[in-house]
């Protein structure tokens, strides 16, 4: 089979009967046997290149373990500051049913983050100042890698001018599988690489530096400004909210209209961000009374 | 524990399927650049259907593995891109396994180059589209690093396994001078793309100097370039060796004991080489399940 045949070869090799006795010849075995590889060498090299055209396609609606643990993520509240390192960090965790019967737990909210590409915010804050925060992305296509930085707080305004948010105990799960941060820490831009390509990304993390205490006002009144963690393309919605029976209202200073700036929706304990921020100007400014310590 | 093994597991294929890579891309880019008269050569050919059953193996089995023993779903283990990349590559190696007689049917240039070539590179690409190159700040950069790395490994790693199987058993010494000029040219570009592409995506990766220098994956790529710096002192011997037993074989009479002596060390040097090969591959699959840490 390895060695070449020149068509002179061939020719020699014809039987002297003919056309009757050439069927029957091993040349033409062996070419109807070269025939049959090559045809179903090039059924196979198709129907491969078929299914890998409609894996790209249809794979986004695969079965995985993802959506149901990021569905039933366990919302932040002033109560869980501590979590502990092993809280999310394995996928036979995220299917464990303690993780859905946690007494704070509710059901997320459909949009960005959860059912859309886009960025699901959710925090709440902790007597301290600092705020404990979950992010669910969602992003169109797998990435391999995701840059973390803490909020710009320019658009909070100058009040936040001198402010230096840093990010602490930070958790990031990409596709269920743990993902790590050097010191659970960020204070300024890195890039994560996950290990594998993924489109959900979940983070939780305690955000401080950003709370500014009113002076003059009540004892423990106060304002803090949040935004994402996760880098995404500046287009993607973000959808925020903010929960707690002290936070009072919520401002978004990157919208142009005065009127638009008073953008919460909702009632206490669970305010929402009316509108869909790109995440280019998803920068909120929460007032809220600081959480007595227990 | 099961987790643990099954990170072994994966390792462990991703060895195999990089040494799989090496052995059909490279027996194919040696065909196509070094040597197209080469494919009489049945050791050559042994080579590449090795190659290509252990990328086959490979690119089934890590999937498999995950899915059967990690207990996750096919959602969670493969990306819309990856697992069209693992498709893709599936036909580019039933192409190869099902054309090769083709392939070598005469010696391999025109068209039979065309389609070697071409094979290598859609097998090199569907293994970038797998990689962390996919995702993340400096995407194209990382893209075009790992693309030309990738091909450089299997021109130089493959090439010198080539060299090796039709060097070593002693039989085609009067190829010697003829071949090695040729694979020298090959080796030192390649050695050269390997290196700056190497650097290009090294620090793409790892999203700076100071993030490289000071994490793990930048610990784990210095092992590997000091294992690259003695391969590369090993292959200077072996050209040395290599030159010296074919100036002999041109120049003086034939001398048996001198030509064995000449042609078993350079078999030894070789054979550190390409033991070392295989402890690159093993540090690469190293790397990427270490990187970055930041």
């Amino acid at each position: 089979m390895l060695e070449p045949t020149s068509t002179r070869q061939r020719v020699s090799r014809l039987a002297p009967g003919g056309g009757a006795a050439l069927g029957n010849s091993p040349l033409v075995r062996r070419s109807r046997a070269a025939g049959l590889r090559r045809a179903l060498g090039l059924v196979l090299i198709g129907g491969l290149c078929a299914a890998a055209v409609t894996f790209y396609q249809e794979s986004p609606e695969l079965p995985r373990s993802g959506p149901e643990a990021t569905t039933s993520t366990p919302l932040p509240t002033a109560s869980s500051s501590a979590q502990s390192p092993s809280a999310s960090s394995s996928t036979s965790a995220a299917k464990q049913p303690a993780r859905t019967s946690a007494e704070s737990e509710a059901k997320l909210p459909k949009g960005p983050g959860t059912t859309e590409p886009g960025i699901l915010l959710m925090a709440s804050p902790l007597s301290d100042g600092s705020f404990d925060i979950a992010e669910m992305v969602f992003l169109p296509v797998a990435t391999s890698s995701i840059r973390l930085a803490p909020p710009k707080l320019t658009l909070a305004g100058s009040r936040f001018a001198k402010s230096k948010p840093v990010a602490t105990q930070v958790q990031v799960s990409a596709a269920d599988q743990p993902v790590m941060v050097p010191d659970g820490r960020v204070s300024r831009s890195m890039d994560i690489t996950l290990l594998e390509p993924a489109k959900r990304i979940e983070l939780r993390y305690n955000l401080r530096g950003i709370t500014l205490r009113s002076v003059p006002s009540p004892a423990g009144r106060a304002l803090t400004a949040i935004g994402p963690l996760a880098g995404v393309p500046k287009s993607l919605p973000v959808a925020m909210m903010v929960t707690g029976s002290t936070v009072l209202n919520i401002e978004c200073p990157a919208i142009r209209h005065v009127q638009g700036q008073a953008c919460s929706t909702g009632r206490p304990p669970r305010l929402h961000v009316k509108p869909k921020l790109p995440w280019s100007n998803a920068v909120i400014v929460v007032q809220f009374n600081l959480p007595r310590p227990q | 524990m099961i987790q643990d093994l099954v990170d072994l597991a994966l390792g462990a294929n991703r060895v195999l399927t990089y040494a799989g890579y090496v052995l059909l891309a490279g027996t194919l880019t040696f065909w196509s650049v070094v040597w197209p008269d080469g494919r009489r050569n049945r050791r050559l050919v042994v080579l590449a259907l090795t190659g290509t059953a252990a990328m086959i193996m490979g690119t089934l089995s890590s999937p498999v593995i995950q899915l059967i023993f990690g207990g996750r779903l096919l959602g969670d283990v493969v990306s819309p891109l990856g697992g069209a990349a693992q498709l893709v590559r599936l036909a580019a190696l039933v192409a190869a396994m099902f054309f090769l007689p083709d392939i070598i049917s005469g010696a391999v240039v025109g068209w039979r180059r065309i389609v070697a070539l071409t094979l290598v590179v859609v097998i090199a690409a569907s293994m970038v589209a797998q990689s962390d190159a996919i995702g993340g700040p400096w995407e194209i950069a990382k893209i075009g690093a790992t693309g030309l790395h990738v091909l450089a490994t299997c021109a130089w790693l493959g090439g010198l396994v080539a060299l090796a199987a039709v060097l070593i058993p002693g039989e085609n010494v009067h190829e010697l001078d003829r071949l090695i000029p040729r694979f020298s040219r090959v080796a030192q570009l390649s050695v050269a793309t390997l290196v700056i592409t190497g650097i290009v995506h090294a620090l793409a990766v790892a999203g700076g100097v100071y993030q490289l220098a000071s994490s793990r994956y930048g610990l784990v790529l210095l092992i590997k370039i000091a294992i690259f710096g003695l391969m590369l002192l090993m292959g200077n011997e072996g050209r040395k060796y290599a030159a010296r037993a074919a100036f002999r074989q041109s120049h003086l009479q034939p001398d048996a004991p001198l030509r064995a002596g000449g042609i078993s060390t350079l078999a030894v040097v070789m054979g550190a080489e390409l033991c070392i090969a295989f402890v690159i591959l093993s540090t690469t699959s190293l790397l990427v399940m270490v990187a970055p840490h930041p």
